[in-house]
């Protein structure tokens, strides 16, 4: 059995950490279907599992058990060659704290993943170009991360994470370390890339965040408690709500 | 090719944004390449600067001296001249041997009477002032510049004083202090040419001079086989009581080689103890970065990096420094050789080409510490998983159990400082290594020391002035490598202690927050690095010592209590050196740093 049309697919998904009397399930028998296109949030308490299921999700740690598709391929049982390879023109993450080359500028930093999927420089660069712009940071191609806010750096990881046009982007809490506005214009990211069809997975503690999505899973313990697929009208008047609508 | 860019790029951006780093790597990895780079080209240097002032003064194939006095040795050379096999000869020239004085200091000498005209063979090449003209001499620049002579002073020979018109090299006898042509190269002797006419008078019955001729050869190589028909014929001729002595070039370009043996042996056993140095303090910079470098790969495995990738794009780094380390060193050797080869300046200066094979072992012993500083960082990296990584997860510490129950007994610096050091026991490792091989050369100083002191006489003046002028050229090379790998291991003793000043910040803190001074913290700190410095010392001075025995295996052992003192002075600098890092370490506030995440 294979995912179809749906972008990400789990059955029975388990991650274990530790062992013996340490041993705890962080993430415990999930099924998921994620179909493509659409903006999936995450919520639950601290430690309930979300982030290490989007770890696994994206194929930055291996499942201890279950099956996991993503575009109908089945990818829990590959080496960390082939995640590597998978994850670049596949997967695009933004994570809370950035993670950005402190030492490249914002465009090479875009750039990065490109030049890994083995694009031409001129392609790769084109193509960081253009996402800044549409981040709005054109005019802050050339700044060390360092040099921008958290905010603008927030938009240069997101543009990062496009850069090889990824089946689905996976975000953990990239709301966490910003301030309100900063936070808002993220939003407005996501809620462009959501109206283009992106696949969205995000992890976060923000109800405001979480407001956006099409659909918010609650987890705690590792599992699923909840699953709400809010209706369209209801997600544009909170993004109208929170002014995220230009 | 994107990669190759990529790669390209974060290489050149780290290097950029951490110069420190690269600076060290190439301070450490070029004082062990240039080291190794010398050693290895002052040989070829040496013969070639011989065969530079060969050539330039027309040097002879074979260089003749009389034994004994009066016209059957004269007579004895004209006919050694006609021999078949010669090609062209210079003299015969009458030489003295005897005490010259320059400056109030006196001199051996041997004093050669020439010709105001140039000779066809062996013509001294005039580096200043001009050649020999009646009453004024012209001294061998290596005696001149250890006299501390110039053109236009004044020296004495043998009671007449002469104003020194020139100064020369030659390539008939060995360098400057084995020029003496009274039976061969002498102790201590220089050499001096007068005008033959100043000769002959200062020479009488009493005081006969000898005589000594230069010959070109057909076969310059086969300078064995003409000797040994030189030695039938002078036994052949045992009735006019001559004896000659005779020195092929080959055997005065070899006695150059001579006085560097030893430096040369030196410079090349330093260069692996720079090596092994090098790795030690860089490991333990990497380890400083540890954290970093775990992010950073972390970061690029999550957007795709495989993780060969991320240990290629590190190795590479390393490669790029280690390449640039090896040009570095064979310039300095390039730059340097030609000075130290011809210590006594005696021969005129070249530049000594690099030849493939030093340039090799040059660009192994780079690459090698290159190796052997990533391969631990690129292995972790590999082996990190990507979550952990970028969380930037250092390696886990160890807690060896037996010895932290044992440290809880102890006086509470002592108590932190051991189970400090026991939570690291590869830095341990590397530190002391680092510190063993700034202990060999301390320990080599100490046994020229007692050479000196207790040197054997060997009855023969040519023998010791030999092995003082060897001794002189170890001790001088011993201490500029000693100097190189104190620095080193005193930067490596900083770097060090900052690190598990790092390491530690959170456990010290806690154990701040529960009362320990930052006096204690301090010296638990300092204590930390006392195991690795007994250790390194231990191994480090005997090592120096057999290494001193492996050059000059006439060696005199420095008595035991020489070696213990000694090694409780580096270990007592290499504790007083890491109070400083420790200072800084301790002081920082507890509440900041059990505030933050980076623990």
């Amino acid at each position: 059995m294979t995912g179809g049309t749906l972008a990400i697919r789990a059955r029975g998904l388990s991650k274990v950490h530790g062992e013996g009397q340490a041993r705890t399930r962080a993430v415990d028998e999930v099924d998921l279907d994620v179909p493509a296109g659409q903006t999936l949030a995450v919520t639950g308490p601290s430690g309930c599992g979300k982030s290490t299921l989007l770890h696994l999700l994206g194929g930055l740690e291996r499942v201890s058990a279950g099956e996991l598709w993503l575009a109908g391929r089945r990818i829990d049982r590959l080496g960390e060659r082939a995640l590597a390879r998978l994850r670049r023109r596949a997967i695009g993450f933004v994570f809370q704290d950035f993670h950005l080359m402190e030492e490249l500028s914002a465009v090479q930093n875009v750039e990065l993943p490109a030049l890994l999927a083995g694009r031409t420089p001129r392609t790769a660069r084109r193509r960081a170009l253009d996402l800044l712009d549409r981040v709005g940071l054109a005019d802050r191609a050339q700044r060390l991360p360092a040099q921008l806010s958290g905010g603008q750096r927030q938009r240069v990881a997101i543009a990062r994470a496009l850069s090889n046009a990824p089946l689905a982007v996976l975000a953990d809490e990239p709301t966490g370390n910003l301030d309100t506005a900063a936070t808002n214009d993220v939003l407005r990211l996501f809620d462009s890339l959501r109206s283009t069809g992106q696949t969205l997975v995000i992890v976060t503690h923000d109800e405001r965040v979480a407001a956006t999505a099409d659909r918010v899973v609650s987890m705690r313990d590792g599992r699923f408690v909840d699953d709400v697929h809010l209706p369209a009208a209801s997600t544009g008047g909170l993004g109208d709500l929170l002014g995220l609508g230009g | 090719m994107g990669q190759l860019i990529l790669a390209c790029r974060l290489i050149l951006a780290d290097l950029r944004h951490r110069p420190l780093h690269a600076g060290v790597f190439l301070v450490a990895v070029g004082a062990a390449t240039a080291a190794l780079a010398v050693g290895m080209s002052l040989s070829d240097a040496n013969t070639g600067q011989y065969e530079r002032t060969r050539a330039a003064t027309r040097g002879p194939d074979l260089a003749v001296v009389t034994g004994t006095d009066g016209s059957a040795d004269r007579a004895a050379l004209a006919d050694l001249a006609r021999m078949p096999g010669v090609t062209g000869h210079g003299g015969p020239y009458r030489v003295l041997h005897t005490t010259v004085r320059a400056g109030g200091r006196p001199a051996q000498a041997s004093v050669q009477g020439r010709d105001t005209a140039p000779a066809t063979v062996d013509q001294p090449y005039v580096t200043s002032g001009h050649w020999v003209r009646p009453g004024g001499a012209v001294l061998e620049r290596g005696f001149a510049t250890a006299l501390g002579v110039r053109v236009g002073d004044r020296i004495t020979v043998a009671g007449r004083r002469f104003p020194v018109v020139g100064i020369a090299v030659t390539a008939a006898t060995s360098v400057y202090p084995f020029e003496g042509e009274h039976l061969g190269p002498n102790d201590g002797s220089g050499l001096i040419w007068l005008a033959d006419n100043d000769i002959r008078t200062m020479s009488s019955d009493e005081w006969p001079p000898n005589y000594a001729l230069d010959l070109t050869l057909a076969d310059p190589a086969a300078t064995d086989a003409f000797r040994q028909r030189v030695a039938d014929w002078s036994d052949a001729h045992a009735d006019r009581s001559v004896r000659l002595s005779t020195r092929p070039w080959q055997e005065i370009s070899a006695q150059n080689d001579v006085i560097l043996a030893d430096s040369q042996s030196t410079l090349v056993i330093g260069a692996w103890l720079l090596a092994v140095t090098a790795v030690a303090g860089l490991a333990s910079l990497a380890a400083l970065r540890a954290t970093e470098q775990v992010r950073r790969a972390g970061l690029l495995k999550a957007a795709g990096a495989t993780p060969g990738l991320v240990a290629a794009v590190l190795f590479a780094e390393y490669l790029v420094l280690a390449l640039v380390a090896a040009g570095i060193g064979l310039a300095v050797a390039w730059l340097a050789v030609p000075a130290l080869a011809n210590p006594t300046g005696s021969l005129l200066a070249a530049t000594a080409p690099v030849t493939p094979g030093t340039a090799i072992a040059v660009g192994t012993l780079a690459l090698l510490v290159a190796l052997l500083t990533t391969l631990g960082p690129a292995v972790r990296v590999a082996r990190t998983a990507t979550v952990p990584a970028l969380a930037g997860t250092a390696r886990p510490l160890q807690h060896p159990a037996g010895l932290t129950g044992l440290a809880g007994w102890l006086p509470v610096p002592v108590m932190l400082g051991l189970r400090l050091a026991a939570r690291r026991v590869r830095r341990a490792v590397l530190a002391a290594a680092g510190l063993a091989t700034a202990a060999a050369p301390v320990a080599g100083l100490l046994t020229w020391h007692f050479q000196t002191d207790d040197i054997p006489w060997y009855g023969d003046d040519f023998i010791m002035a030999q092995r003082a002028l060897r001794l002189g050229r170890t001790h001088h090379t011993i201490v500029v490598l000693a100097v190189a790998l104190l620095v080193l291991a005193a930067l490596n003793t900083v770097v060090i202690t900052w690190s598990t000043a790092l390491d530690a910040r959170r456990s010290l803190a806690v154990a701040r927050a529960f009362g320990a001074t930052p006096g204690q913290v301090t010296g638990a700190l300092a204590i930390a690095q006392l195991p690795s410095a007994v250790a390194g010392v231990a191994i480090g001075m005997p090592v120096g010592v057999g290494l001193y025995w492996l050059v000059a295996p006439t060696t005199v052992t420095p008595p035991g209590w020489s070696l213990l003192l000694t090694g409780a002075a580096v270990v007592l600098g290499a504790a007083v050196l890491a109070t400083v890092p420790a200072r800084i370490g301790a002081r920082r506030p507890v509440a900041r740093i059990l505030g933050s995440n980076l623990g």
